[in-house]
């Protein structure tokens, strides 16, 4: 016990120190919106699915945002900059931009 | 007595206007042409009611239909005896004029030949073998019936069926005489109908001697002994099936019954030959739809088609007719179906109050379509005992939703709504304090201590 203790103080400290800030602002909004999925999920579990189209897209605008946020935070990662020799932090946002329009008006589509 | 039957006979004529829905051409079938003065009160109430009556015997030659259409409209049969049909007429020849909607009387005695036994068994009756009659011990008539026990007093409050649209029971003056054939009629057919049975001491067997016993079991006893059945085809065409051509007779008629044990009446012979005949020659408990319409709630027109979930009116109108006349009808049990292979709703109409101008009854529902599209069908579907078989089917299609009338904005989905939208929201706040909050992308590492 003492040793996981340890460990998890460890990689927190490591973490707050380490991390650039823009990484630390790409991870706040990523729990931002794994907490709203969670909520969405647990309603569905409660309250029944009966708007399908409904639910489906509120969940998947949730998920497809964390997937590209946490695509953005892999491509902008200083540490990985060796594996992304052709593309630059800024086309990394771009993409991330251009992806989450075409994200989200698939999801005003189909939220009916 | 004789007064008494001569004034009916007058009062009867004038108020007899009665017309057949059928036509007026009549032929009636004797075994001998001697045999019409007979039944001289039956052509008089015929005639009273403007029927045709062509009265010709088994020697003539007859045709029933010319270039496929009917000559006559009813055939009475009063020649039991008869050995073979006259030319021009068989049991095929019969059944087809039944199918070309005319009605039929078919009456036997104890030496009911093999064409009309034939004949009857088209239409699933079948009655008991020749020289056979209906005895009874115990209600045979005092009269006519001392010697033989085979003219039987039946009881109309107790052996005829209370079917009051073919003979009403409460306008018999007495109680019916009866000396002949017994028969029976399949009780699994569903169009074919007793109306009159003999008493539970009666049984069918040859009245040969009387002091001589039935040495086997009779084919068939008591209530199962039908003296008068009907049926209405399905193309609503009547046949009536009567065991005794004296039950029709002036004889029969004039005679007073009296049963062992009961004080002398007069009895309903008469009036219960009259009621069936206008029974079978339609001129009584004949339906007809008059109209149907349905529409949406709030419009009048019916539309091209449905959509499911729709609100409707649906609207028919019957009428019955009786004394020479259409009336409105009134039921408390029609039901309109919405039918597509399996009925869908079933509801029982309404009937809409009538008035003195109403000529035909008006039933209506208003209802929700079922929540299923396809081609429906809304039947109403009226088979009464007596009365004419009602099917009126009108075909519609009910459509889907279309892509612009499925329900928005729903309650539930709040918070899917909620979330999409706070999802593109963030994602602006993001957006916003990525590229101009003036954040550090360097990694920042310190020297481990």
């Amino acid at each position: 016990m003492n040793d996981i203790n340890a460990a998890v103080n460890s990689l927190v400290t490591a973490y707050i120190k380490d991390t650039p800030k823009s990484l630390k602002l790409i991870d706040s909004y990523m729990v931002y919106v794994l907490l709203t999925g969670i909520i969405q999920f647990v309603y569905v579990v409660i309250a029944g699915t009966f708007p399908n189209n409904a639910f489906l897209a509120g969940f998947i605008s949730t998920v497809a945002s964390f997937v590209l946020a946490a695509n953005l935070r892999i491509q902008t990662n200083p540490k990985n900059a060796s594996q992304f020799p052709t593309t630059s932090p800024e086309r990394a946002f771009a993409d991330f931009l251009a992806c989450n329009v075409v994200v989200h008006f698939a999801v005003a589509n189909f939220l009916g | 007595m004789r007064a008494s039957i001569l004034l009916s006979t007058l009062a009867m004529a004038l108020v007899a206007q009665a017309t057949s829905l059928t036509g007026l051409r009549t032929l009636v079938l004797l075994d001998t042409l001697d045999d019409a003065d007979m039944y001289t009160n039956l052509w008089n109430d015929l005639e009273g009611r403007h029927f045709n009556l062509t009265i010709n015997d088994v020697s003539s030659p007859i045709t029933l239909a010319k270039y496929d259409r009917r000559l006559y409209d009813h055939i009475i049969f009063l020649a039991p005896k008869m050995k073979e049909y006259p030319k021009g007429m068989s049991a095929k020849a019969v059944v087809g004029f039944v199918a070309e909607g005319g009605n039929v009387i078919l009456a036997g005695s104890s030496e009911l030949a093999s064409p009309l036994r034939e004949l009857s068994r088209e239409f699933d009756v079948e009655y008991d073998n020749r020289y056979t009659s209906v005895l009874d011990h115990f209600n045979y008539d005092k009269e006519l019936g001392e010697a033989k026990h085979d003219t039987i007093v039946v009881n109309p409050s107790t052996h005829m069926s209370k079917i009051d649209a073919i003979v009403p029971q409460d306008k018999l003056p007495g109680p019916i005489l009866f000396r002949g054939i017994g028969h029976s009629a399949n009780p699994k057919n569903s169009l074919l109908t007793p109306i009159l049975w003999a008493p539970q001491e009666a049984y069918s067997w040859e009245s040969v001697n009387l002091d001589e016993s039935a040495d086997q079991d009779p084919l068939i006893t008591g209530k199962d002994i039908s003296l008068v059945s009907v049926m209405q085809a399905r193309n609503n065409a009547r046949i009536a099936f009567l065991g005794s051509t004296d039950m029709l007779s002036d004889a029969f008629f004039e005679a007073p019954a009296k049963k062992q044990g009961d004080k002398e009446t007069v009895n309903g012979n008469r009036r219960f030959i009259e009621e069936l005949t206008k029974w079978t020659f339609q001129e009584k408990s004949a339906l007809d739809v008059v109209a149907v319409q349905h529409h949406k709630v709030g419009e009048e027109e019916a539309p091209a088609h449905y959509r499911i979930k729709d609100n409707m009116t649906y609207t028919i109108s019957l009428a019955e007719y009786h004394d020479g006349e259409w009336h409105p009808f009134s039921a408390d049990d029609v039901q309109l179906e919405l039918i597509m292979l399996d009925p869908y709703v079933r509801k029982t109409l309404e009937q809409v109050e009538l008035d003195d101008q109403s000529t035909v009854g008006t039933f209506t529902t208003t209802l929700q379509l079922p929540d299923q599209y396809g081609v429906f069908k809304f039947t109403v579907n009226y088979k009464r005992p007596g009365l004419t078989y009602i099917e009126s089917v009108t075909t519609v299609g009910i459509h889907p939703f279309r892509h612009d009338q499925y329900p928005r904005f729903i309650s539930q989905a709040k918070p899917y709504y909620t979330s999409a939208a706070s999802m593109g929201v963030g994602l602006l706040i993001f957006t916003f304090v990525y590229l101009w909050g003036g954040l550090d992308s360097s990694v920042k590492t310190t020297k481990k201590a």
